[in-house]
């Protein structure tokens, strides 16, 4: 049987994986073009398996955006999972688009989006598979630009020597700007460093090469340099200012398998308002953008007449904070609830208030309930700016057992700034305050199989928020604190899930790395890192032997307490949020004064100098 | 409530497509079609669909049936015109009925199966004999995975399963069996079995290109009829 590459692929490798649907790449909705018309291939790349990476809105949207353009053809590519590359690998097929199933080394564009730090080892192995030299100095003019985005771009300095470029910020308009500039690139048969002065001109990109890092004697940072004319010295995230106005596609791509969110994702605001002191997302995408009633109405209805999904879930970082939540909550459920189609509210705080939009939103299932109090004691939630205090809590919780529920999930943090053994008691005390709280509900009125699940994850200061100069808890600490946890949390009705922290020691390596961290990244690689994030793959030893290889010791990063002046990794990025303003939430953080919601009233932190008029709404 | 039996194909897009995602996909194109399926009652309501018969990863199929309880009549016609836009490529409905009342669901009827498998042999061979030999055993026996035991084996004897194997046609190295064999609930034989049973008793020298279902009957009154034909109100 003689078979071209791609029909091989099909016939000959997908019956010998697991789960073929992965690699198919007609799913509905999914784009096929004639390459007759094509100018631009552009690989979307996502470093991770393809139930996770489908289930991200960033690529929805930009997917869509690149294929509306009619010379473009925009297709997906994620890490084959180990069992299908091994397949690849002993018949020779490199690494291949969805779609067309064409080798994407001879694509325009391999972009990946970072999502999080532990999927990097996956951009090496797929640029590996892919047959693309690994090290963005080692490509040559026939091979694809290597790009990145997504918020891990921040601090890209791990990557640095890795890729080509990066795009800052939000990709809605400053993506086609880079296709501009490389169709006239393309058409004027310029050479591959040609391109990448081009695209340095266009705000929030990021050409890596075009910078200089120099180091004082102890490893810190000396400076970060343009190293040639006409380059920023500071790159500045790109804003779309208008969300009314943005692109969003009038269609998704409905995939055959199951993925782990398959459902409408209905993005209702961007940014956030709160101001919680460790969460970087609250920090990177300020300022906070609302779409109108009205626009959200029609991209519901556009998207549940091209998509056939049973379920709309409303997405943003804290969907309680949408002005007019009910008003939306009330509008979809009257249009679509006869149709059977769903609505799921995640990321809401929970209160008495929004409980009740819940309980009409959720007919039937009351099985859990998902709280998030971060910290143990009043004094460290105040540390970390989380407004919420225990009697809201207990208060919401009653509410929800009252009512029915049985199942509460509270999820805390442990090695956050300033924490002793009496914050992460607190931990504990409060979970048994929840399940007194279950029990003062009359046996006959209370749901039954009571189940109050702590979980704990292992705080990772990252850049750009007030704990960016702020030293990660020793492995050896939290692991005492989770151990002292189990002791505390054995009383029956309370489950207590911990995270390694081993796992969050390399997160917190990466997240505030600089660029000598490229060669560890490809050491580890080397040494059959992959997929680091799923547990049954993730191996700290090897990574370790990474580390003692390239010698890097992981400490410098994670353990270090950094200087106010010292100049970090990511000081030539500009997010808009000030470094006074960060400075000084750290100062009041350690004196456990909290700062207000900045939908009350301004509290400076930069955002609406980022771009003339400003954005702040 | 309306019940609907619908006969389609499954074509090499949609054959990786397990039995489990082929029932969601096609709530969804009913979805997007506003076709309304009726909900069962109860605490989880579903919606009320099953096949006649799950279909094998890689297997193509040009007689699927899928029985549907719609809330209201739609004609035929218009379901297939509208379904046939709203399937993804790979996926094409070939006949819709509306059934009589109390008519049995596809499930409960499918009790055999027409599968045409071509296969490629690395020299010419006189099969016609060897499968009058292989036939004429007096058992054939094939270990069989029990995927709800582990994935044990259990060795069975597939001969009564095998209700009809022939040579449809040749070309120099390739032949296309047609064979119909045991469905549904009672007795159930999966044509990779069979190929299994094949190269068992022949040795290694043929591979499989590819297997494709072409009809599911109900057996009434010791007669195989396709189950499109059967119950049509």
């Amino acid at each position: 049987m003689n078979l071209s590459t791609k029909d091989y692929i099909y016939e000959k490798i997908l019956p010998k994986v697991e789960k073929p649907g992965r690699y198919i790449g007609t799913e509905w909705n999914s784009v096929h073009k004639d390459l007759n018309d094509i100018n631009i291939r552009f690989a979307f790349c996502f470093p991770d398996s393809y139930e996770v990476g489908m289930s991200h809105l960033g690529m929805k949207i930009l997917y869509h955006l690149l294929n509306d353009q009619k010379d473009i053809y925009c297709e997906r590519v994620f890490a084959p999972w180990p069992d299908m590359e091994k397949v690849m690998r002993e018949e020779g097929i490199k690494l291949f688009a969805l779609e067309s199933r064409d080798y994407i080394k001879d694509f325009d564009f391999v972009g990946f989006t970072l999502q999080y730090e532990m999927s990097y080892t996956n951009i090496i192995n797929m640029l590996d598979l892919a047959d693309i030299p690994k090290l963005s100095s080692q490509r040559g003019e026939k091979d694809p630009f290597v790009v990145a985005g997504g918020p891990c771009a921040y601090n890209p300095e791990p990557l640095a020597e890795i890729i080509d470029f990066f795009m800052l910020g939000e990709g809605e308009e400053q993506m086609l700007e880079v296709m501009d500039v490389y169709r006239q690139w393309k058409a004027a048969g310029l050479k591959r460093k040609e391109l990448l002065h081009m695209v340095s001109q266009i705000p929030g990109v990021y050409v890596p090469a075009f910078y200089d890092v120099t180091y004082n004697s102890d490893n810190t940072i000396e400076s970060i340099k343009p190293n040639r004319d006409g380059v920023p010295a500071k790159i500045k995230k790109r804003v779309v200012k208008n969300l009314n106005k943005a692109y969003f596609p009038d269609k998704i791509i409905v995939p055959f398998i199951d993925i782990v969110h398959d459902r409408i994702m209905l993005e209702i605001f961007r940014g956030c308002t709160r101001g919680c002191r460790f969460c970087q997302a609250g920090m990177i995408y300020r300022p906070v953008r609302e779409r109108t009633l009205e626009e959200l109405e029609s991209i519901a209805e556009k998207l549940v007449e091209s998509s056939g999904y049973e379920e709309i879930s409303l997405s943003s970082l804290s969907t309680g904070d949408y002005s007019k939540l009910h008003q939306l909550v009330e509008k979809l459920m009257s249009k679509y609830s006869k149709d059977r189609i769903g609505l799921s509210l995640p990321s809401l705080r929970i209160d008495s208030i929004s409980l009740k939009l819940l309980q009409d939103v959720q007919k039937v299932r009351k099985s859990g309930l998902t709280f998030a109090p971060e910290a143990g004691t009043q004094r460290l939630r105040d540390v970390i700016n989380k407004n919420v205090t225990e009697e809201d809590l207990i208060n919401s919780v009653g509410a929800a057992f009252d009512s029915g529920y049985s199942g509460v999930k509270l999820y805390f943090m442990i090695g956050l700034p300033t924490e002793t053994m009496e914050d992460v008691e607190g931990i504990a005390d409060l979970g048994n305050k929840v399940l007194d709280r279950y029990y003062q509900v009359p046996k006959a009125q209370r749901g039954k199989g009571v189940n109050v699940t702590i979980s704990t994850s292992c705080f990772v200061p990252k850049p750009f928020t007030p704990f960016q100069w702020e030293p990660q808890d020793t492995i050896e600490s939290m692991r005492e604190k989770q151990k002292h946890l189990q002791q505390l949390l054995r009383r029956k009705g309370l489950t207590y899930n911990w995270h390694d922290p081993e796992l969050s020691y390399l997160e917190a390596v990466f997240a505030r790395g600089d660029r000598k961290l490229s060669k560890v990244l490809i050491r580890a690689w080397e040494l059959g890192c992959k997929f680091d994030s799923w547990d049954q793959y993730f191996n700290y030893e090897a990574w370790l032997k990474a580390f003692e290889d390239c010698g890097i010791d992981p400490d410098f990063y994670t353990i270090r307490k950094r200087d106010f002046e010292e100049v970090l990794p990511w000081n030539h990025i500009d997010v808009g949020i000030t470094k006074k303003y960060l400075r000084s939430e750290y100062k009041k953080a350690i004196k456990g004064e909290t700062t207000r919601d900045c939908r009350i009233a301004c509290t400076g932190c930069g955002i609406n100098l980022l771009q003339e008029g400003g954005v702040c709404k | 409530m309306i019940n609907l039996r619908l006969k389609f194909t499954k074509g090499p897009e949609t054959k990786y497509i397990s039995h489990l995602d082929l029932m969601r996909t096609f709530q969804r194109a009913l979805r997007r079609a506003h076709i309304p399926i009726h909900y069962t009652e109860g605490f989880n309501p579903h919606p009320s669909m099953s096949f006649a018969s799950a279909l094998g990863i890689g297997v193509t199929s040009i007689g699927e049936y899928l029985d549907v309880a719609l809330e209201e009549e739609i004609p035929e016609k218009d379901i297939m015109e509208r379904l046939n836009e709203t399937l993804p490529k790979g996926l094409e409905i070939v006949d819709a009925a509306v059934l009589k009342d109390k008519a049995k669901s596809a499930m409960a009827l499918v009790t055999d199966a027409r599968y045409s498998i071509e296969l490629v042999f690395k020299d010419v061979i006189d099969l016609e004999d060897k499968l009058k030999d292989f036939m004429a055993q007096s058992n054939i026996v094939v270990p069989k995975e029990q995927p709800k035991k582990n994935f044990e084996t259990v060795d069975v004897d597939i001969k009564p399963m095998i209700r009809e194997i022939k040579v449809e046609s040749k070309g120099n190295q390739n032949v296309i069996l047609g064979c119909v064999l045991a469905c549904g609930s009672k007795a159930n034989l999966k044509p990779q079995l069979l190929i299994e049973a094949l190269k068992k008793y022949m040795g290694d020298i043929f591979e499989v290109k590819e297997i494709k279902r072409i009809e599911l009957y109900a057996n009434i009154d010791h007669e195989l009829v396709p189950l499109s034909l059967v119950d049509r109100k």
